[in-house]
């Protein structure tokens, strides 16, 4: 998979690796922003409240 | 050898029709190759004759590659010297003269002429067939473009791939099959040098599927811990920037809420003299007159904790969903308010999310818990724990004159208790009773609850604080309880 993804790049080696770059911001904040935040109430370890 | 071999600049490759051997001794013209069929002695070596060895081709790369060169120019130089006379009128001129020798003309596997070097043993003994290692097509050949006549190898590709011992034809029907062979130049050249391309990419990338799988399933699982130990930070760091810029945001507009204005003047129970020495701010909760007015969701207290810190502030919020506890610090909605009689209980984020309640269970008793409200300071302390029951003494230190070991309906209340998700009593305005009915409650507590163990929610801890003072917010005055860091 991330040969794959390496050998579709475009470019030489320093504009990949701008891309990759660009790429792994772009889904880690995809994964904080939406991901993670769907997720978090699914998870044990966010709740402090009794009663629930 | 004739004088034909010393005109050419090659190493002794002589097309079959120019060979003086095979001139008739009646002098026929030079090409009459037909000629060898005819004198084919009875022990000269046939095609695939078992008696005729095979001439073992090396396969290590180097050793491969010297022969190939050799060969090559061999071929090359045969092909040179083949192109001087005018092959294609052979099998016109030479096929009907003898039809039951000649080769099959389609099948251009069964060769009858020696490429190599036909030299005084084809002078001496009248043999036409000579082995040739070709190694083209088990050895390596990194530059196949070197060939410059590649219909020379036609013969080996119709053949035995085993079968690395090759008779180059001669006489006419093997000419024939020569240039017969000579259209499908490209194929013949290219296909052994794609398949060699197809093997080194099945090597180089993977395309064995077991290895595939397997390098599959290990991306996939490098990518899973990736996103987990992300979602590590993001429970741990990434929450707490948010949450605390939530948390910066909220108390800008407590601030905003808490401004006097015009209506507060006169407004009951609302002091309005200027009050610095905490014995007159002092009040008496039965007697405050203030009453609040919370909206769920947004900031209505401030919530004090000396021993985590001076610096230790947070907006309580109204409610406890996960929004409102994204924020900081939630106000059970049931619950009582502070300073009431019956029980202000608050839930807070132990990690993530700004961690409010982190440091809950290094809180002790007697410890302080400060409330701030629009109009007024509450000050809590934490109840005995369950082991210093026996031995409580409320002399014993001056923040505990006020603390006292709980009775009656208060029996079993303790300043920290680690319970199950599911109990919500610890919340009532009696904790531990059966009823969250306030009309009963004779003592004004604090609760506060958190996840337990730390980093999970398994279990919860419940922290109960009883209210010992209460103080008049007036301007330039602190409670003296603040400082005890």
């Amino acid at each position: 998979m991330y040969s794959w993804i390496w050998r579709h790049l475009p470019g030489p080696t320093a504009v990949r690796l701008l891309q990759v770059l660009i790429l792994f911001l772009g889904i880690t904040a995809l994964l904080f922003f939406v991901v993670f935040p769907w997720a978090e109430p699914h998870l044990p370890f966010d709740k402090v409240e009794v009663g629930s | 050898m004739s004088s034909d071999d010393t005109q050419r600049p090659n190493n002794g490759w002589v097309p079959p029709e120019a060979r003086p051997d095979r001139v008739p001794p009646g002098g026929r013209p030079e090409r009459a190759p037909e000629a060898d069929h005819d004198r084919l002695p009875p022990y000269a070596p046939r095609p695939r004759d078992p008696q005729v060895p095979a001439v073992p081709v090396p396969f290590a790369d180097s050793e491969g590659e010297a022969v190939h060169e050799s060969a090559e120019e061999n071929l090359e130089q045969a092909v040179r010297a083949e192109s001087v006379p005018d092959i294609t009128e052979i099998p016109r001129v030479l096929s009907p003269v003898d039809p039951v020798n000649q080769v099959d003309p389609v099948a251009p596997v069964e060769p009858v002429a020696p490429v190599e070097p036909v030299t005084e043993a084809g002078a001496e003994a009248p043999t036409v067939l000579v082995p040739v290692v070709l190694p083209v097509q088990d050895t390596p050949i990194p530059s196949g473009e070197s060939f410059d006549e590649p219909t020379l190898l036609s013969g080996t590709a119709a053949s035995d791939e085993d079968d690395r011992t090759q008779w180059i034809p001669t006489g006419p029907a093997a000419e024939a099959a020569w240039s017969a062979a000579q259209t499908p130049e490209d194929e013949l050249v290219t296909a052994p040098r794609s398949r060699r391309r197809k093997d080194a990419r099945s090597v180089g990338r993977g395309k064995d599927p077991i290895r595939t799988a397997a390098r599959g399933v290990g991306q996939t699982l490098i990518t899973l811990g990736m996103i987990v130990l992300l979602f590590v930070v993001y429970e741990v760091y990434i929450t707490d920037i948010f949450g605390a810029q939530k948390q910066a945001e909220a108390k800008t507009q407590l601030e905003e809420i808490w401004l006097p204005s015009p209506d507060d003047v006169g407004a009951p129970g609302v002091e309005t003299a200027i009050v610095t020495a905490p014995a007159q701010a002092e009040v008496d909760p039965e007697k405050r007159k203030p009453t609040y007015d919370v909206t769920l969701g947004d900031a209505f207290a401030l919530i004090f904790i000396p021993a985590f810190g001076a610096d230790y502030s947070r907006a309580i919020i109204e409610g406890t969903n996960p929004d409102d506890l994204y924020v900081g610090p939630g106000h059970y909605p049931d619950s009582q308010l502070p300073g009431e009689k019956g029980n202000f209980a608050v839930a807070g984020h132990r990690v993530s999310k700004g961690s409010p309640f982190n440091e809950l269970g290094s809180l002790n008793s007697c410890d302080a818990i400060v409330i701030e409200t629009k109009y007024d300071w509450f000050v809590y302390r934490v109840l005995p724990m369950q082991e210093e029951v026996a031995t409580w003494n409320p002399r014993s230190n001056p923040k505990c004159a006020d603390v006292k070991v709980q009775k009656d309906a208060y029996q079993g209340v303790f300043g920290r208790e680690i319970t199950t998700p599911s109990d919500i009593a610890q919340v009532y305005a009696i904790p531990h009773s059966l009823t969250s009915d306030v009309s009963q409650a004779t003592q004004r507590l604090i609760t506060l609850t958190t996840c337990h163990p730390q980093f999970s929610d398994a279990e919860r801890m419940i922290v109960h604080g009883v209210l010992v003072k209460s103080y008049a917010k007036s301007e330039g005055f602190l409670p003296p309880e603040l400082g005890e860091v």
